[in-house]
């Protein structure tokens, strides 16, 4: 057997999440945030060697157990009292289920393709993966936080893709979505069903996908125009503001002017370390855990900017590289899942950051300030490297 | 079905997704940080943006004709802004000088919270031109301070149906707390009482506003470059159901009442044409500050001038609610329009007690139209006493009485109809009897309503029996979209057959043209009245005075009630229904056609 280490998959992690500990310290160098910040990193580096010396049977055998448990930590945050509804709290101790739900949800439903590996064409595999991962969707919406509640669509179509459905079945997998975003007018929802009524006739796909697909997409289609007009006119402010920041000038809209004058006022130097005055002047909200990114562009203007993002897309080469050299099907689909999910956090923070992506409350992985995030992020490492240094084994 | 293998794809195509993707990212910080790096620094380091914003005006009041009820006048407000607020000491004595804002004011201001630290707080509203032209040329003196102009509320007739239109103010911290959720922010002026606050979601319009380039300093450079303002939306109009002359007219006719309610309302669909609630106050008292005297004023436990007495004032109905008690009797056969009981000598024995006429010589013979009509106790005790308190309380409530009319105007009193379980409760089981019931059938005793109640039964009877939601509001006019119609509402039919209804009519037609009717004084040559008189006692002092009246008999168009508190007879009041009458189908009626 052989048991090598992925050194360089560990490094770019360590690497980052060092820099997010000095940007932390650079945001507000008076707080011991980043003292904080720096335990998260050891405990997590901690946590990733123990993982990674789990063998993945383990991981396997339990990973309907990881998905109920989740769940429930996950019920029992969602009927606390109070606003805010992310947090468990275990004495002094507080952590974020939800960044722990999206590894759960990546095992779990890895091994429910691993099982039905066969059948993956099947409706009731594609129902069934949909159903596992609607349960935690529905309760993290109403948390609520739908940065997080799409991570697991995210995770699904990932691992479904990795699992070997073909390219029709993704799209039609994304369709309820096309039927909610080509709502904005019903005639292009119409152009749209008919479009997608041609492709399911000529593609001559079973009977009881054709019904899903075609039912799914009417449900949506129908109703959300009526839910639409049936919220209150906050309620929708508040979904356009979500699309649109600029709509609200005193909230999100501010957060994004803000983020981006910190983020351009970098230029490609930067300004220097602990010489930014936008984040160190306290104009940007946000700054140590949602906004981290503009702490690094502000202070190493585009060259840092560069460099994370290198950093990070080394990070996903490698990871893609680990699910390729896999010759074990569940390994394969959870490296994908992993993947899908740091990518996903990644991409839509610093789009965020830069104004092009909504205001999501996505935490930016390994750099932002908070242990939830960088702690489950280092859990996904080790698993990774666990999957690496077992690649030759079969399934 | 396909059956698939697991066909272990390659995985370049997901890297080239996520490469291309990355480049995406990489090019939008290159066109922030290189392209666009020169302007963005100068905002970070010389100046800053600053976000006002343009307040929306509130929608208008308007009557049923389109009449201004409440309009909007600009004002100047001067604010803070938190995050460029530097409150050194020059500065706090500079302001609590010239425009006599104290830190206190400030700081009241700012513990209120809920406000993002980039958006203007309001610390005083109306202030002077001259306050304001100061402040503009002095703009440095004032780091964080600025002027903004809003629309304040100007009310053209002052305490004309005050309670009913209701005033604005700032909201207060637990409706903040309460109203976070829906975009309600600090310094935020909501409607306090009346179709102002029922209504604030539509009358309210959304602020917009405008990005200003600002240096340290607080001078401001300009508009930021490529960011449009946003423009404010203004509110809805509202168009309520008032109309100006019926409304002022009765304004008038009120004018010698201390406390007491009108109400004219449409029974033909529940509109309500004029609502006055006295003691009444002048609207305009709360477009400025108010003074703790004025407040005590306001607040007076006696008077309760704030207090809308048309929808949250109990009373006890008295012979009112003698029709509800001959409608019950009709439809349970015990007796009809024409049917005598035993004669009414002034009095009559019950249990361990007289129970008297309030006209001791007696009535003598009368049938049910005359006992209306006449409004004889001892008639009713009779009818009572073969009703029994179930159905009698059945009938009641089946009218309306005791639960909320839905009417858009909150808080609403329920008024109160007594039952078998209140009185076991409060006299003990055995420690009441069936006398009790007796008072109640005329509407004395612990049965406690609201004058909407009673306008909304009245149209009931006049139309035929269709019980409507009293409505203040006809429609929601958006500034820029299609209007929102307020559909008529039938809440219920009333417990009354047409025969029931029939006899009651009869009656009330008796007591304005009958020869003994108590309501004589309502009486119109041209027009035919019907109506009710009621005299409540007040262990307090002098009786409450009701009358209720629609007209004309065949196809009602309009009924109104009048309560006055200590007003003695309620017959005398009548001849407040007569000119209130005369007014509508001899000068209003013939102006709209």
């Amino acid at each position: 057997m052989k048991r090598s280490v992925d050194w360089t998959l560990l490094f770019c992690a360590i690497i980052l999440s060092m820099i997010g500990v000095l940007l932390i310290y650079s945001a507000s160098p008076d707080s011991n945030l980043w003292l904080k910040q720096l335990i998260y990193v050891v405990v997590g580096i901690v946590l990733m060697i123990v993982i990674a010396r789990i063998p993945m049977r383990v991981h396997y055998s339990l990973g309907w157990i990881y998905y109920g448990l989740i769940l429930v930590v996950l019920t029992v945050a969602l009927f606390q009292s109070g606003e805010i509804k992310r947090w468990i709290h275990l004495g002094p101790l507080g952590f974020q289920p939800s960044e722990f739900a999206k590894l759960a949800v990546v095992l779990v439903i890895s091994r429910y393709l691993t099982d039905r590996k066969r059948d993956i064409e099947h409706h009731k595999t594609v129902l069934i993966s949909i159903l596992i991962i609607a349960i935690p969707f529905a309760i993290v919406m109403g948390q609520p936080d739908l940065g997080t509640a799409v991570v697991f669509i995210v995770i699904l179509g990932a691992c479904l893709y990795a699992a070997g459905l073909n390219e029709l079945y993704l799209f039609l997998f994304m369709t309820p979505l096309l039927s909610l975003v080509s709502n904005v007018h019903w005639l292009l929802w119409a152009i749209f069903f008919i479009f997608l009524l041609f492709v399911l006739w000529k593609s001559r796909i079973g009977l009881w996908m054709f019904l899903m697909v075609t039912i799914g997409n009417l449900i949506v289609g129908i109703t959300t125009p009526a839910i639409w007009n049936n919220l209150h006119e906050y309620q929708k402010e508040r979904i356009l503001v979500f699309l649109d920041p600029s709509r609200d000038p005193f909230g999100a809209g501010y957060q994004i002017i803000q983020s981006k004058i910190a983020v351009g006022s970098g230029q490609f130097w930067g300004k220097g370390f602990l010489a930014g005055t936008q984040t160190r002047l306290a104009f940007l909200p946000a700054k140590h855990t949602d906004f981290i990114f503009a702490v690094l562009a502000e202070q190493f203007g585009f060259i840092g900017s560069f460099i994370v993002l290198a950093i990070f897309l080394l990070m996903f080469y490698r990871i893609l590289k680990i699910a390729d050299e896999s010759r074990n099907i569940y390994n394969r689909l959870v490296a994908i899942g992993i993947g899908a999910t740091l990518f996903f956090g990644a991409f839509v923070n610093i789009g965020m950051v830069t104004g092009i992506m909504p205001v999501t409350g996505l935490p930016l992985p390994f750099l932002s300030s908070g242990g939830s995030s960088l702690i489950a992020s280092f859990a996904m490492i080790g698993i990774l490297l666990n999957i690496y240094s077992h690649r030759v084994e079969g399934p | 079905m396909k059956s698939s293998n697991f066909d272990i794809k390659s995985d370049k195509y997901l890297f080239r997704i996520v490469v291309v993707l990355f480049l995406f990212l990489l090019g939008n910080t290159f066109r922030l940080q290189i392209v666009k790096g020169d302007y963005y620094y100068r905002l970070s380091e010389n100046n800053r943006i600053r976000i006002v914003p343009q307040r929306a005006a509130r929608g208008r009041i308007l009557d049923r004709h389109e009449r201004i009820l409440v309009d909007n006048v600009p004002t100047y407000t001067i604010s803070v802004l938190p995050f460029e607020f530097e409150p050194d000491r020059e500065v706090i004595i500079r302001l609590e000088n010239i425009f006599e804002i104290t830190p206190e004011m400030i700081q009241k201001k700012l513990d209120k919270g809920g406000a993002t630290p980039y958006s203007p707080i309001p610390v005083k509203r109306n202030v002077s031109f001259e306050e304001v032209s100061y402040l503009e040329e002095h703009i440095l003196d004032f780091p964080g301070v600025i002027y903004e102009i809003e629309p304040r509320r100007s009310y053209p007739w002052e305490s004309h149906a005050a309670h009913t239109i209701g005033y604005i103010g700032e909201i207060s911290v637990p409706e903040l707390r309460e109203l976070y959720n829906k975009g309600y922010k600090a310094g935020d002026l909501l409607g306090k009482i009346g179709i102002e606050k029922a209504f604030d979601p539509y009358l309210r319009g959304k602020d917009g506003a405008s990005y200003l380039e600002v240096r340290v300093t607080g001078e401001v450079v300009g508009k930021v470059e490529n960011k449009s303002d946003i423009p404010a939306v203004p509110g809805s109009d509202i168009i309520s159901t008032l109309d100006l002359y019926l409304q002022a007219y009765a304004e008038t006719l009120m004018t010698g009442v201390e406390k007491g309610v009108f109400i004219a309302m449409d029974p033909r669909n529940g509109e309500i044409l004029s609502i006055v609630s006295r003691p009444s106050f002048n609207l305009e008292l709360f477009t400025r500050t108010i003074s703790d005297s004025l407040w005590e004023l306001l607040n007076d436990p006696q008077r309760h001038p704030l207090l809308n007495r048309a929808t949250q004032g109990t009373y006890p109905p008295a012979s009112v609610f003698k029709l509800i008690t001959a409608g019950a009797a009709v439809d349970e056969g015990i007796a009809y329009g024409n049917t005598q009981l035993e004669p009414c000598y002034g009095s009559i024995w019950y249990g361990d007690r007289w129970f008297n006429c309030w006209n001791r010589r007696g009535h003598g013979n009368l049938n049910m139209t005359e006992s209306i009509a006449q409004s004889c106790d001892v008639y009713f005790y009779q009818l009572a006493l073969h009703l029994g308190m179930e159905r009698w309380i059945e009938y009641s409530k089946k009218s309306g009485f005791g639960s909320k009319t839905g009417i858009a105007l909150t808080p609403e009193a329920s008024g109160f109809v007594p039952d078998r379980e209140y009185f076991n409760e409060r006299y003990g089981r055995r420690g009441w009897g069936s006398g009790v019931l007796l008072n109640l059938c005329i509407g004395q005793g612990e049965l406690l309503v609201t004058p909407i109640q009673i306008i909304q039964y009245i149209c009931a009877v006049a139309n035929g029996g269709t019980m409507y939601r009293p409505k203040l509001v006809k429609e929601i006019r958006p500034p820029m979209d299609r209007p929102m119609v307020i559909q008529t509402e039938v809440t219920g039919r009333l417990p009354a057959s047409g025969e029931a209804i029939r006899t009651l009519k009869k009656g009330m037609y008796e007591v304005v043209n009958g020869e003994k009717g108590t309501g004589m004084w309502a009486y119109l040559p041209n027009i035919e009245v019907a109506g009710k008189t009621g005299t409540a006692q007040n262990p307090h002092g002098e009786d409450h005075a009701w009358f209720v009246a629609f007209a004309p008999m065949d196809n009602p168009r309009i009924a109104m009630v009048v309560l006055v508190e200590q007003g003695g007879s309620g017959g005398v009041w009548a001849s407040l229904a007569r000119e209130f009458f005369w007014y509508y189908f001899n000068i209003y009626e013939p102006r709209q056609s």
